[in-house]
């Protein structure tokens, strides 16, 4: 197994945010995490990715506890993320945003020119290649978008967790960054997507995990899922189910 | 007044403006990247000078060459007082951060002045070298060797400082924590790392800004608090985010003061910087050359 989430549970005072979630990731499954708002999913994204720490139990990737480890660490074992919210480094050129992953995403002992080198391919990769000089600040929220991924890939991952990355877009954003997140699944990369839009997690979801209040309430393949009478009910609603 | 007089001040006014600019630079780079505002800056710069002036006084080191000592010394103290106080106040939020670093700094200030008279004596010390009132003569207008040096030393720190922050390994993790310590992190950088480089660093430019200040003028354990609030100002005018930017308001700032000098009389000289500051924080909170956030 790629990552291994064995009864993780994170509070923040009186809030219990992740109740004993557990659940395996195998590597090259592209996992679709599916809940409604304040369900938990960008919490797990955290503890996952070392940015908080986890009240309780483990977390394991490749077979190796990663629970305490700090997120640089994280990063440079092999799990990346965007946030729901675009994060880039406004005041730096889009270049330098991807090229500081580059060089400490995965391996700190890298030529700069190297890491330019690699930067560019990833620039090439996400349609950013033009803009490579611009500051970020520059770059509509699409692009900005697209540049998030750029970081997020440039740190070499092998699990890469997506929160919300279609969120905002029009129908062909979406069904264009659906076929990007099948390609990363071609070239070896592990996805888990967190995402409200239903087509979107349908189409590239070889497997669909549903976070309630903090708790998994389902598991199971995409057609089972949107059949599940718990995730209708606690989640997509009827409406949805006579679609 | 004659036109000879006011070039010369102006020319007075870049000099020491020079000097503002560098004993700020540190404070500006631990305030932008850290989040953290050391009150007890002046007194690194109080120490760097000490350092200069003993190296001077017992092994008769030109205080030019004791930067080789000085600034690594002062990186290491920068080092310690990272690890010993300082790091524990960058884990709590940006809020947290700035008040609880105050108190420390007021507290650093402190006790740097009590070891300061209890070792170094409370006299007002300055390094007299053979070349310490030699000056140049052009145009009519008097140009203090000592003082250009700060002017030359200045510039060339800002250059190198700006190749250091975006050419370099480290200075790129420096640039991309200073704008979201946690986008950082999950890039792979090492936050806690890059925090104690540049709060060393922050201090280092105090130290190499001491040694300036015991050429041009003079120490004493009590002058840590005037070049705080005179490195305050000058980040308050030029805003966080810019070396050059920081530079060129100690300028400023030295010209506004030579200036109302002359205007207003010396009496009025030190209170221009605190109503620039004032002026600064209504109209225009980012500073002159500060990044205002996208």
């Amino acid at each position: 197994m790629l990552l291994e989430v064995e009864k993780v549970s994170k509070s923040f005072g009186g809030l219990q945010a992740l109740n004993n979630v557990s659940f395996t990731v195998e590597a090259g499954k592209t996992i679709g995490l599916i809940g409604p708002n304040g369900s938990g999913k960008s919490t797990l994204f955290n503890v996952i990715t070392g940015t908080i720490p986890t009240s309780s139990g483990t977390i394991r990737f490749e077979g190796k506890n990663i629970t305490k480890l700090s997120a640089p660490r994280v990063s440079r074992r092999g799990i990346g993320r965007t946030f729901q919210t675009v994060r880039p480094f406004m005041h730096m050129s889009v270049l330098d945003n991807v090229k500081v992953a580059c060089l400490y995403g995965h391996s700190s002992i890298q030529w700069q020119h190297i890491a330019e080198r690699r930067a560019r391919e990833i620039l090439e990769l996400v349609n950013l290649k033009d803009q490579a000089r611009i500051p970020a600040a520059d770059l509509n929220v699409m692009s900005r978008k697209w540049l998030e991924m750029a970081r997020a890939l440039a740190t070499e991952p092998k699990l890469l967790l997506l929160d919300e990355f279609m969120a905002g877009l029009n129908p062909a954003e979406v069904l264009e960054s659906v076929e990007f997140v099948k390609r990363l699944k071609d070239i070896g990369i592990t996805v888990i997507v967190v995402e409200h839009i239903m087509k979107a997690i349908m189409s590239c979801s070889d497997r669909v995990i549903v976070l309630n209040a903090g708790q998994k309430i389902a598991e199971g393949l995409p057609a089972d899922i949107v059949r599940d009478p718990v995730v209708i009910r606690a989640y997509l609603g009827p409406d949805y189910a006579e679609t | 007044m004659s036109t000879h007089i006011i070039a010369q001040s102006l020319l007075s006014g870049i000099l020491v403006g020079a000097l503002y600019g560098i004993a700020a630079l540190g404070l500006s780079l631990v305030f932008g990247v850290l989040k953290v505002l050391n009150i007890a800056h002046g007194e690194l710069i109080m120490l760097g000078g000490y350092a200069s002036f003993w190296a001077f006084n017992k092994a008769e080191v030109d205080p030019y060459v004791s930067l080789v000592i000085v600034v690594p010394l002062l990186f290491l103290v920068g080092t310690i007082l990272h690890f010993g106080l300082f790091a524990h106040i960058v884990r709590a939020n940006e809020e947290q951060r700035i008040k609880n670093s105050l108190l420390i700094g007021f507290g650093l200030t402190l006790i740097g002045q009590t070891l300061a008279i209890r070792y170094f004596e409370a006299d007002e010390r300055r390094i007299a070298t053979e070349y310490s009132t030699d000056a140049w003569e052009f145009i009519g207008l008097r140009l203090p060797l000592v003082r250009a040096s700060g002017l030359v030393i200045g510039i060339v720190l800002v250059i190198l400082l700006q190749l250091f922050m975006h050419r370099t390994y480290i200075g790129k993790a420096i640039r991309a924590t200073a704008e979201d310590w946690q986008t950082a992190s999950l890039s792979g950088i090492n936050v806690r790392l890059t925090y104690l480089i540049t709060f060393a660093l922050g201090s280092a430019l105090a130290g190499l800004a001491g040694m300036l200040v015991s050429v041009q003028y003079s120490i004493s354990p009590n002058i840590g608090l005037t070049w705080t609030l005179k490195a305050l100002i000058v980040v308050v005018l030029a805003g966080l985010g810019s070396m050059p930017g920081t530079f060129l308001a100690g300028v400023l700032l030295g010209l506004a003061e030579t200036s109302s000098a002359l205007a207003f009389g010396s009496q009025y000289r030190e209170m221009v910087g605190l109503v620039l500051f004032v002026i600064i924080l209504s109209i225009r909170s980012q500073g002159l050359f500060g990044e205002q956030n996208a």
